[in-house]
């Protein structure tokens, strides 16, 4: 799925139908942010909320730059697959990369209360928009990397 | 990066012209900032009108602005789209910043305690 140029750089390749949506890509902020806007794009066809189609991109963002700053050392590969159902869109993320700490999927839910403002911190708040919008969260590490697989119902 | 800054009523009103604030484009998005914003004082405002996707990376530029900023300046947020403002709310940074629907409101509010 995925393959170099003749100059070096990553490239991803997408693979797209009604069945659903399969990506390969480095884990680079650029190469993200593409991804990012690809899923969004194919989302929209088959999804009519704009919520649950934004909710499913915070999430991936969520998932894609935390495997980007602390599951590789340097760029690795990430594979994304999304299939849209009736009952809400189901993602799967896969990678190489360290394995996500203990916990990091199912701590408290809610931003904790944090006051006064200059004892706010700068990051860590990718861990709670994921839990927040995600359900059914489960994550498994293999021999093979780690798989994230999330669901987004259209109901709640 | 793609900033415009003006002085609107006595306020330092900062346009992000950006579609995405993300990992993309956050360092170079605070260092922007921070050279407009370094020893103001006053009242600076986030358009964010053009912002459609704002993750934590960007979030956290926001805080670590405001966190920047001396200590007699408040910084308020306006025209947050639909999913930027999820995130405002999901990560209680609504009860951080103060948040307008849009420009005008915000510069009006500052109006009124003016007078």
């Amino acid at each position: 799925m995925r393959g170099d140029l003749m100059d070096g750089s990553a490239y991803a390749l997408s693979v797209e139908n009604t069945d659903g949506y399969l990506r390969d890509f480095p884990s680079t902020p650029d190469a993200i942010r593409t991804t990012l806007q690809s899923v969004t794009r194919y989302l929209k066809r088959y999804v009519d909320s704009a919520d649950i189609v934004g909710s499913v991109e915070i999430i991936l963002a969520e998932l894609f730059n935390n495997i980007g700053q602390h599951g590789y050392n340097s760029v690795g590969d990430i594979s994304v697959q999304l299939s849209c159902h009736e009952e809400g869109v189901i993602c799967t993320v896969f990678d190489h990369g360290e394995t996500v700490p203990a916990g990091f999927f199912c701590s408290e839910l809610a931003f904790p209360s944090v006051v006064p403002a200059e004892a706010l911190p700068v990051d860590g708040f990718g861990g709670y928009l994921i839990r927040a919008l995600a359900r059914r969260i489960r994550y498994r590490h293999t021999v093979e990397g780690n798989v994230v697989t999330f669901e987004i119902p259209t109901t709640q | 990066m793609n900033l415009h800054a003006e002085i609107l009523h006595d306020v330092c009103v900062i346009r992000v012209g950006e579609d995405r604030l993300d990992a993309a484009v956050v360092v170079r998005f605070k260092e922007a900032v921070r050279t407009i914003t370094l020893g103001r004082q006053g009242r600076i405002i986030f358009d964010l009108g053009a912002v459609t996707f704002l993750d934590s990376s960007g979030l956290g530029a926001l805080v670590a602005i405001m966190k920047s900023l001396l200590p007699d300046v408040r910084m308020d947020l306006a025209a947050p789209q639909p999913n930027v403002a999820k995130v405002l709310a999901l990560t209680r940074m609504d009860t951080v910043f103060v948040i307008f629907a849009d420009l005008s409101a915000a510069l009006a509010h500052g109006q009124r305690d003016a007078g």
